[in-house]
């Protein structure tokens, strides 16, 4: 910056100045001068000043993304990510020295609860809402096995001195086993689901005799007991339910809706006019209402309630509905 | 931009006879790239309409097509990546907020689309003057403190932020 020449130049040249956290009165006098000489300086500083207001819209915290270079690595993220959920775990260690021994234990969330659980070797277990699992730990390895619901397991070494004790998940449909740290495993009526959020790990539907399926981190698959559909990238907040939040991008309103219903006791519907808004952004599951309302705020949509128990969201005003 | 009436009109027609030649093989190209059909189609129509800016008053002399257009739609391809990346981020950190730091939808877009343009702002400046930037912009750290952070001196610093500003300017003027 020896030689500024453009007002532009110039006034960038000032904006550091003032923000370097050692501007001196003396400065500020002459960047007043400088800023009165000329109305060319005037829309430049303005310029600069609009930049300036560009960045104070976004939090500090929100800047992660940009530091990344040209590709943002899904990876990176899913790490920061659970860095933040570890810093809250540092009594984990203190249940190591549990007795594991044949520790077996039946867990359940009612709809709209969520639970997390520290299993005897150390490892998390959370239950979504409406779950039902037994833990099934014995000598030779660590089960859990999935009745209903959802869950995101987050595994520790064994601790079990000289022996690994393989960690799996059991659902109707098959056994899903732990090659690495982070999961969820979802129950559905006719099939189960994965997503891997860290490592990997390898999927053997209940009938098949074939190898079991490896499936690496970032990804998702569904599998019943016959066998398994193609490995799919993770939508955005996999997993996202076990700090609470519904994460959403670009998605149908009427999906969105069929997700939060299962955080609230009775119907949820979706008027079919209203069906294909597109919803994105992160919601808080402790309070679907809120949710709701959050809604409102922001789409042409109202929320028609008959009962405590029945809700429908629909266009606001039916008559200015418009097929997209 | 000053045209006349008469060459707008030769250059439109340049990329019209463009798009009938091409359009349907650069959406299947497209679609090989993102999967969807119609992210492809959204960003086929897109190509064209980067070709249409860039050739504004001029008429069009392409050798190849094709590779013309690949080109142009390899670069949307990438900012489309990288900004659904980018919101993929974005939404990551929002999801670890507590319950009660949760801003509201229309916040949240608002952010989002900041977020966004500045990404696009800050495309092509060196490593090293964007992340003095960020961290003079977002951290909100004395310059002095950057310095030390980044191993260089409190006068690169400034140079570094004034640096950054201009090409922000630039960037959003051409926009």
């Amino acid at each position: 910056m020896s030689k500024p020449s453009t007002p532009i130049e110039e006034a960038a040249f000032w904006y550091a100045c003032l923000h370097a956290g050692d501007a001196t009165e003396r400065e500020r006098g002459r960047w007043q001068q400088w800023l009165d000489g000329n109305p060319a300086n005037q829309r430049a500083w303005a310029r600069i000043q609009e930049v300036h207001d560009l960045f104070a819209r976004v939090p500090g915290k929100f800047a992660a993304p940009l530091l990344e270079q040209k590709k943002v690595s899904r990876r990176a993220v899913l790490r920061s990510v659970v860095v933040a959920l570890g810093a809250g775990l540092a009594g984990v260690e203190t249940y190591r020295h549990f007795s594991w021994h044949e520790w077996r234990a039946d867990l359940r969330t009612a709809v709209g609860e969520r639970r997390r659980e520290v299993l005897a070797d150390g490892s998390l277990l959370y239950l979504n809402t409406g779950t039902a699992v037994d833990v099934a730990f014995d000598q030779d390895e660590r089960r859990i096995l999935l009745h209903a619901g959802e869950i995101l397991v987050e595994t520790r070494p064994d601790n079990l001195p000289g022996v690994v004790r393989p960690f799996s998940v059991h659902t109707p449909h098959g056994r899903v086993r732990a090659l690495g740290t982070r999961f969820v495993v979802r129950l559905y009526e006719t099939h189960s689901s994965v997503q891997v959020l860290q490592d990997a790990v390898e999927i053997r539907p209940a009938l098949s005799v074939a190898r079991p399926v490896r499936l690496a981190e970032g990804q998702g698959m569904l599998f019943d007991r016959h066998g398994v559909k193609l490995p799919q990238p993770l939508p955005t907040g996999a997993g996202a339910w076990s700090q609470g939040r519904l994460s959403a991008v670009d998605m149908r309103l009427q999906e969105f809706l069929s997700e939060l219903a299962r955080y609230r006791t009775g119907y949820l519907g979706c008027a079919p006019e209203a069906a294909d808004l597109r919803v994105s952004g992160v919601f808080p599951l402790d309070d679907p209402e809120e949710a709701l309302n959050m809604l409102v705020e922001t789409f042409p949509v109202t929320v028609r309630r008959l009962t405590r128990y029945w809700a429908r969201v629909e266009l606001r005003d039916a008559r200015n509905a418009a097929h997209s | 931009m000053e045209t006349t009436g008469t060459s707008a009109e030769v250059c439109a027609q340049d990329v019209e006879t463009l798009y009938q030649a091409n359009h349907r093989w650069l959406s299947g190209w497209l679609r090989a790239r993102l999967g969807s059909r119609a992210d492809a189609d959204d960003l086929a129509q897109d190509t064209f309409i980067r070709v249409l800016c860039l050739h504004a008053g001029k008429s069009i002399a392409i050798r190849e097509p094709k590779a013309y257009l690949a080109t142009i739609a390899g670069r949307l391809v990438t900012n489309f990546y990288r900004r659904q990346s980018i919101e993929r981020a974005y939404l990551e950190v929002l999801a670890t907020l507590p319950q009660d730091e949760i801003p509201s939808l229309e916040t949240q877009a608002l952010m989002r689309e900041a977020l966004l343009e500045i990404d696009q702002m800050l495309d092509g400046l060196g490593a090293k003057v964007k992340q003095a930037f960020l961290l003079a912009q977002f951290e909100e750290l004395p310059y002095a403190e950057i310095a030390e952070r980044l191993g260089v001196s409190l006068r690169t610093v400034k140079y570094y932020v004034a640096r950054a500003m201009v090409h922000c300017c630039a960037m959003q003027e051409s926009s």
